[in-house]
């Protein structure tokens, strides 16, 4: 396989995992999937591409303002949908799920509404540099998402394993009742796990827009991505979604190779089929199926 | 005892009746005006696509969404048994429903450790790669051009035109709604309800539970698939995209937004899906983000739908009323009401 398509399953793989990650601090601390992440992403990508496009404002400022955005939105979901319909202990999640989804549906028709139902380049934060790695071209786009993707894992990590509400967000994942019983701020850690979902998904939406534009409707295949790479890398490390973003444009990228574009969905599938039927749990061991 | 009490009683009668005297008045309304008959279609397709899904989802808790992929099942059998062979169109019909019968059951069998948003994904993936599919391979299925349908149906060498086909159209859902309302009461039904609450109870009390499911999703590909033929004999073309993928997500709300205890609550949200997706459009199709809007409040401020919303208001009236007690009128309706008070 040409060191060409590598380079592009590292990109793909680091959006991928981005999403799995905003996903993944989601359930850590309040114990479902926050399915409307794939809305927030998209989003964000439209708000910088159309403020760009149509009202001419630099990149960075544009993109920024749509990262503001996805933090509103995902804010947003936590008080009014999550709020009132969190049950935590009882096995009642289903309908807290059609609302997320719904709302996935709602962000996405929103982005749909305010910025055009066309699809848009993203926004260019770098120029069209690059350098040669072997027979591969690594542009300057590649090379800012990658180290985007590395200093927000690595800060998530930190964050995670080193601060009182990381610790909070991981006591409450591993035992909600618990955590209510001995007091920790619940609420608190859940607005703070929200605001970094928002903040995760939408500067992968802004960020890694300009490499194959942005449209309303993709905001359903993120959430599946972004998913399906949180499935496949399990939930027991942080590292866990970044790696199953990773095996999973892999995955994608290999079938397109030597199948076509549309192997695209029938790889994805047979991924999730095999991956769900044969190592639920992920690669990073930890019950994921439920 | 008062005259609501012994309405009560005359339920299972009333029924039929009832949802008739609404199919009668909808026909008639809906009359040859060629908008309504669209409304009417769409309102048909989006009814009986989300019926489907009652029929797993609601009542055995199997979130199976690959909706798209049955109904484009049916459409396409029909659009083919009119473009390649020269049989008679109603021969599709059992074709495309045993088709996405068979497919829904295998996908089910493929997936049945599967549950909740695992099962969702797959099935969604599966849409997704349905689609593909259909775009993809061309030989078969005409690709991103679809298949026209060229000749009109027939039944016993009578030509079906477009307001019979309307006609037959609402009686469909008419009848599919009411057989599953009776399935939902039948030991079948009460059986795979109960599945949806407490799987390995029912299992223990020697019912299979696997069985069970994979029957309520072969029935639910059947009613998707009979969505997809009625679409397509309506419009008399069927492409990849008629059926987007975003009919299965749109189906998946219905049920809530009208009333989950109730297979009429289905026909209920269709009707207002209908209503705000096609009909209110009037801002840039702003419809669907209203549509998705309000299932999110429906689900937040009235969890059982507006049915529900309905139930509590003639309960309030009753409980109003000089000696109207609560739910005594009616014993089987008092222990169906006990089986949904599911505490959301």
């Amino acid at each position: 396989m040409p060191l060409q398509i590598v380079v592009s399953i590292v990109e793909s793989g680091c959006f991928f995992g981005l999403l799995a990650a905003a996903m993944f601090v989601v359930r850590e601390s309040a114990g479902f999937f926050n399915f409307a992440v794939g809305g927030y992403a998209v989003f964000a990508g439209l708000c910088a591409a159309y403020l760009a496009a149509e009202h001419g404002l630099p990149p960075l400022a544009g993109v920024l303002l749509g990262v503001l955005g996805a933090v509103v939105l995902a804010l947003l979901t936590e008080a009014l949908i999550v709020r009132p319909m969190w049950k935590p202990g009882t096995n009642e999640e289903l309908p807290l799920v059609i609302a997320l989804v719904a709302s996935l549906f709602a962000l996405e028709q929103l982005a749909g509404v305010l910025f055009g139902r066309a699809a848009r380049p993203g926004p260019k934060l770098v120029g069209e540099g690059g350098f040669k790695l072997g027979s591969a071209t690594v542009t300057a786009q590649a090379v800012l998402e990658v180290a985007l993707t590395a200093v927000l894992f690595g800060l998530l990590v930190l964050w995670m394993y080193r601060s009182a509400m990381g610790r909070g967000l991981r006591a409450i994942g591993e035992n909600t009742q618990a955590a209510i019983i001995l007091g920790l701020p619940v609420r608190a850690v859940r607005i703070a796990a929200f605001t970094l979902a928002g903040l995760l998904a939408g500067l992968a939406g802004g960020v890694f827009a300009a490499r194959s534009g942005v449209a309303f409707d993709s905001a359903m295949d993120y959430t599946l991505f972004g998913f399906l790479a949180l499935v496949i890398g399990g939930t027991a490390s942080m590292w866990g979604p970044l790696l199953g973003g990773l095996v999973l444009a892999a995955i994608q990228a290999t079938a397109i190779f030597y199948f076509g574009a549309a192997a695209l969905h029938y790889a994805t599938l047979a991924a999730a089929i095999l991956f769900f039927a044969l190592r639920p749990q992920g690669i990073f061991m930890k019950r994921v199926r439920v | 005892m008062t005259g609501l009490a012994r309405l009560g009683r005359l339920r299972p009668a009333a029924e039929p009746v009832l949802s008739l005297v609404v199919l009668l008045l909808a026909v008639a309304w809906v009359g040859t005006d060629g908008y309504r008959q669209d409304l009417a279609v769409l309102t048909v397709t989006y009814g009986l696509i989300g019926l489907g899904l009652y029929s797993h989802f609601i009542m055995g808790d199997s979130l199976s969404i690959a909706y798209n992929a049955y109904a484009a099942i049916g459409g396409y059998a029909l659009g083919l048994v009119a473009a390649r062979t020269g049989w008679p169109l109603l021969v599709s019909l059992p074709l495309g429903i045993v088709a996405a019968t068979l497919i829904a059951v295998l996908l089910g069998s493929v997936t049945r450790h599967l549950s909740g948003f695992f099962l969702a994904a797959v099935t969604l993936l599966f849409g997704e790669a349905f689609q593909a599919w259909l775009v993809d391979a061309d030989g078969i299925t005409g690709g991103a051009a679809g298949v026209i349908v060229s000749r009109p149906v027939t039944v016993f060498g009578h030509e079906l035109g477009r307001d019979e086909i309307v006609v037959l159209a609402l009686v469909a859902l008419w009848l599919v709604a009411l057989l599953l309302s009776r399935l939902r009461r039948s030991p079948y039904g009460v059986a795979l309800r109960a599945k949806g609450q407490a799987a390995v109870a029912v299992e223990a009390a020697g019912i299979p539970v696997t069985v069970l499911t994979l029957i309520s999703l072969g029935i639910g590909g059947a009613i998707g698939s009979l969505a997809g033929a009625i679409f397509t004999a309506a419009n008399l073309s069927i492409l990849p995209e008629s059926i987007p993928l975003s009919v299965a997500f749109l189906a998946v709300f219905i049920p809530f937004l009208g009333g989950r205890s109730s297979p009429w609550g289905v026909v209920i949200g269709a009707l207002l899906v209908t209503e705000l997706t096609f009909n209110l459009n009037f801002f840039q199709d702003s419809g669907t983000l209203l549509f998705a809007v309000a299932v999110v409040v429906v689900l937040i401020f009235a969890p059982e739908g507006l049915i529900g919303v309905g139930r509590d208001l003639l309960a309030r009236v009753r409980r109003a009323l000089p000696g109207g007690a609560g739910p005594a009128g009616d014993p089987d309706a008092a222990t169906d009401r006990e089986l949904e008070r599911r505490p959301v």
